[in-house]
């Protein structure tokens, strides 16, 4: 039924996958020379050239761009778990020293 | 008739090849119903010396002042008791056990995806629980930071953290190991038409389970590490006199733990789930509700562990957040409950120990989860936390829900793992004398902690004593009813009625062939059209022979 | 073992209306053996995850004392890590694809190319350590505890996450000296490939890893 399929992988899908990334790290390392940027837009611009090359990598070197859709799904909920483990701790970590007494006028 | 050549089993059920001694064949064994024996075996060790170091923690607590152990003692007997307890006992728990034996078998598998790495999941977990008891005897002696180890303490101790947590780590990866062998055997290995919604509800629990252990071990993994480079090299991230943050390390902490006790709980829920359609002999209600409210237990059971650390620092708005958290996480579990007791409505019940197992499971663990709702909210908890309300609660909880469960569990499908059965109402007496012992246990303490007598204290004042003569009379009672449990079941296997494929008229995949399994669990895979509990008029609608034919060795199929 | 049962007949049933269904063989399922190392994978994504979540909240609190360390850290020796890893992220996947095409001798090259790097990477990582701890900077240092709370979280965040990244890389290169060897005998080849294909996917998480945290530690300055 399924038990062996494997899927295509082409040299070229390697090479053109790898020449992009050469190009974003060179872009990731010039970056801080090129723009002026405070430390927010800094790490908003580092996270998303590298967020990026990960959707490369994992769509094209770990194959997952024709894996069958179980493989999609898990590695989506993971990612989604760890946004949300993040998601609370960030809360915690603004609100620490901030008292949230709701019932005091 | 017999699809299997018979090669593969001959030669490779061991992994290094095949052995004359029958000590090598067992533990080198890569057959799922071996390892699973060879968990049970060493789990039941450990638990018995558990049960033993709370013993004299109880007879410590029976009179105020100290009788017999010292204070650093003590701290040691409750972390003792703790570790093995969680890492040793109930975290391998239920799929280690009854898991790893039944999983192929309900699929319709001749064996789980990598049995060599079963295997090795159980060396690990040997190898762990060699280094935690070498650690009670060499140096300073076990850990006594409790089996939470929070910082700055776990930090400071001189006992032998490292090596506490170095066996905890391991003890970690083979959970993680168990736990990507059946999410792998789950989606792999089912028989030909069993679609996920035509899975056994214990299958569904062992699926949510195996993805708690994947997705939640590796934190607290990472957690201990970095507890020991803190140790060893202080690198500051616990430590507040360099800007570290204890209250981190409870973060890191809980979010797995949290997890973990859903970990341990929902394949105790899969086997109600197996047990009371068969004694009810109808089919179970709500087969959907159960199966998704298993996997939504193990979502959202991710999202609440913030209610430990109600009173540790953590913010406000982060405790009003994980409070309402908990108190949504509870409505899976209550969805379950319903649908147990809407099978036990107007159903012909068997009453055998299994059944009564499961029931009286229902009457504590329900004890066990409401008073989980008393302390989730935040207000109450912060006269409640660290008290023994929070002990009896988890006692409740774990002991009264997961334990109770896994005997329930034990004596369902005892006829299947050993083809004996034990005396029935002597099972049943030795439900009755743990329950009682149970309860005059652990209730007490419920009161006693909302009178304010605090958890892992050595020594108490004169008010509490009543509570703990109590309890400690309770221990002995559940003691004694453990032991007659043991004894049953030891005068099964020795001189049991032999069991048949199928004593309890069951439905089930592992019913279908003989007691116990042979080695290639099936000799024809069926092909599987049919929900799991379909009874008709109080009998199974299908009966299948599934077994081997072992008349006709290397036999070729239809 | 495995070839005399891999290459087994596949096991047939029937249904009740005599349709035929293929029932997996556990010995021999490549699907199997991907999603198995899959979820390995999510486990070092978890473990990754949750230290870069301590990363964060150290970050949080003490900004200026990590942009600051950030820019004490060597961009030089770090980007040219990056460029390195990157490069054997592809001799790792070109070596795959040579396997797959049945050219052997060329995929053992890659795999080698690919060790090489690694081990130039960890030489390069040791070379930054040793300056760090030359300059008396490493956990419990007297140097750095005389520091900013900040810059002491931020070096001890550093030598953890580098450290315990190393760590993998090293753990990778033994995996592909295993490979080599089961290359040789025979046992990894043009039609069982899952065992190397593994591997590369190994080595891309340890890549992946390496995409966050470098920009986190050396270019936030």
């Amino acid at each position: 039924m399924e038990t062996n399929n494997t899927q295509e992988i082409k040299q070229s899908s390697y090479i053109n996958v790898f020449l992009l990334l050469i190009l974003l790290t060179i872009l990731t390392l010039s970056q801080p020379a090129i723009m002026h940027l405070e430390l927010a837009p800094t790490l908003f611009v580092q996270m998303g050239i590298a967020f990026t090359k990960a959707v490369l990598i994992i769509g094209y070197y770990m194959h997952i761009k024709g894996a069958p859709s179980l493989f999609k799904k898990m590695i989506f909920a993971s990612f989604i778990l760890l946004a949300v483990l993040y998601t609370l701790m960030a809360i915690d970590t603004y609100h620490r020293y901030v008292s949230a007494d709701y019932f005091i006028n | 008739m017999s699809n299997v050549k018979t090669t593969f089993y001959d030669k490779t059920h061991t992994v290094f090849g095949h052995h004359e001694n029958k000590f090598l064949q067992w533990i080198f064994s890569i057959d799922h119903k071996r390892i699973a024996i060879l968990y049970g075996v060493v789990m039941f060790v450990f638990f018995a010396i558990a049960v033993m170091v709370a013993l004299v923690m109880r007879l410590e607590l029976f009179s105020p002042g100290q009788d017999f152990i010292g204070p650093d003692t003590y701290n040691q007997a409750f972390t003792l008791h703790g570790v093995i307890m969680i890492f040793l006992f109930i975290i391998p728990g239920i799929p280690a056990t009854i898991g790893n034996f039944l999983l192929p078998l309900q699929l319709g598998a001749r064996d789980v995806s990598f049995p060599r790495i079963n295997l090795l999941s159980w060396w690990l977990y040997i190898l762990g629980a060699v280094i935690a008891v070498t650690s009670l005897f060499i140096g300073d002696g076990f850990a006594d930071t409790g089996w939470t180890f929070y910082a700055p303490y776990s930090i400071k101790t001189g006992t032998n953290v490292v090596m506490a947590l170095t066996a905890a780590f391991i003890l970690g990866f083979a959970s993680i190991l168990t736990g990507i062998n059946f999410v792998a055997t789950i989606h792999r290995l089912r028989a030909p038409g069993m679609g996920f919604f035509k899975m056994p509800l214990m299958v569904w629990a062992l699926y949510s389970t195996s993805w708690i252990q994947i997705l939640a071990t590796p934190v607290i993994g990472i957690s201990l590490i970095m507890v020991m480079l803190e140790r060893t090299f202080g690198i500051g991230i616990f430590d507040p006199t360099k800007g570290g943050d204890p209250v981190l390390l409870e973060h890191m902490f809980w979010i797995y733990s949290h997890p973990a006790v859903y970990l341990m709980i929902l394949p105790a829920f899969g086997i109600a789930s197996e047990i009371v359609p068969t004694f009810c002999r109808k089919p179970i209600f709500g087969y959907h509700a159960i199966a998704i409210s298993s996997a939504m237990i193990a979502g959202v059971g991710y999202l609440v562990w913030g209610h430990h650390m109600y009173t540790s620092g953590e913010s406000d708005t982060i405790a009003l957040i994980f409070s309402a958290l908990t108190f949504f996480v509870a409505v899976p579990t209550g969805i379950k409950f319903f649908d147990w007791i809407a099978t036990m409505y107007k159903a012909s019940i068997d009453f055998k120990t299994p059944m009564l197992w499961a029931v009286g499971t229902f009457v504590t663990f329900i004890i066990g989860g409401l008073t989980g709702l008393i302390v989730a909210s935040v207000g109450v908890d912060v006269y409640l936390h660290d008290t023994y309300f929070v002990v009896a609660h988890f006692h409740y909880a774990i002991l009264g829900g997961v334990v109770f469960l896994m005997f329930a569990g034990f004596h369902y499908w005892f006829p299947k793992v050993t083809g004996k059965m034990y005396d029935d109402t002597r099972g049943k007496r030795v439900f009755y004398i743990i329950f009682v012992g149970f309860n005059m246990l652990w209730f007490p303490m419920f009161i006693a902690g909302m009178l304010g007598m605090p958890r892992r204290y050595f020594d108490y004042l004169p008010e509490f004593e009543i509570y703990h003569k109590i309890a400690t009379i309770g221990s002995w009672i559940f003691v004694v009813g453990l032991i007659y449990m043991v004894y049953n079941l030891y005068k099964g296997v020795k001189e049991g009625e032999p069991a048949g494929p199928n004593p309890w008229n069951a439905t089930t995949l592992e019913w279908q062939i003989p007691s116990p399994p042979q080695l290639e669990n099936f000799g024809t895979i069926p092909y599987v059209d049919f929900m799991p509990y379909e009874y008709k008029e109080g009998e199974p609608v299908h009966h299948m022979d599934l077994s081997v034919d072992e008349s006709k060795g290397d036999s070729s199929h239809e | 073992m495995s070839e005399a049962v891999a290459n087994a007949e596949p096991e047939i049933i029937f249904d009740k209306d005599g349709n035929p269904h293929e029932v997996v063989d556990f010995n021999n399922d490549y699907i199997g053996a991907k999603l198995g190392f899959w979820l390995f994978l999510f486990t070092e994504i978890m473990i990754f995850g949750a230290l870069f979540l301590v990363f964060g909240f150290y970050f949080i609190q003490h900004q200026a004392e990590f942009v600051e360390s950030s820019h004490d850290l060597n961009r030089l020796l770090g980007g040219t890590n990056t460029f390195i890893l990157l490069v054997s992220a592809l001799t790792m996947g070109l070596s795959l694809v040579k396997l797959r095409n049945g050219k052997v001798n060329a995929a053992k090259r890659y795999i080698w190319i690919t060790i090489i790097l690694a081990l130039v990477f960890v030489t390069i990582k040791y070379f930054e350590w040793s300056h760090e701890i030359h300059l008396g900077i490493y956990p419990g240092s007297p140097t750095l505890d005389a520091m900013e709370n900040g810059t002491k979280l931020f070096f001890g965040m550093y030598f953890t996450m580098t450290g315990l990244h190393g760590l993998h890389i090293l753990i990778g290169v033994g995996v592909m000296l295993w490979v080599l060897s089961l290359i040789n005998n025979g046992k990894v080849n043009s039609k069982e490939f899952v065992v190397l294909e593994n591997t590369a996917l190994y080595w891309d998480l340890v890549h992946l890893v390496w995409v966050f945290l470098f920009p986190l530690f050396y270019l936030i300055y």
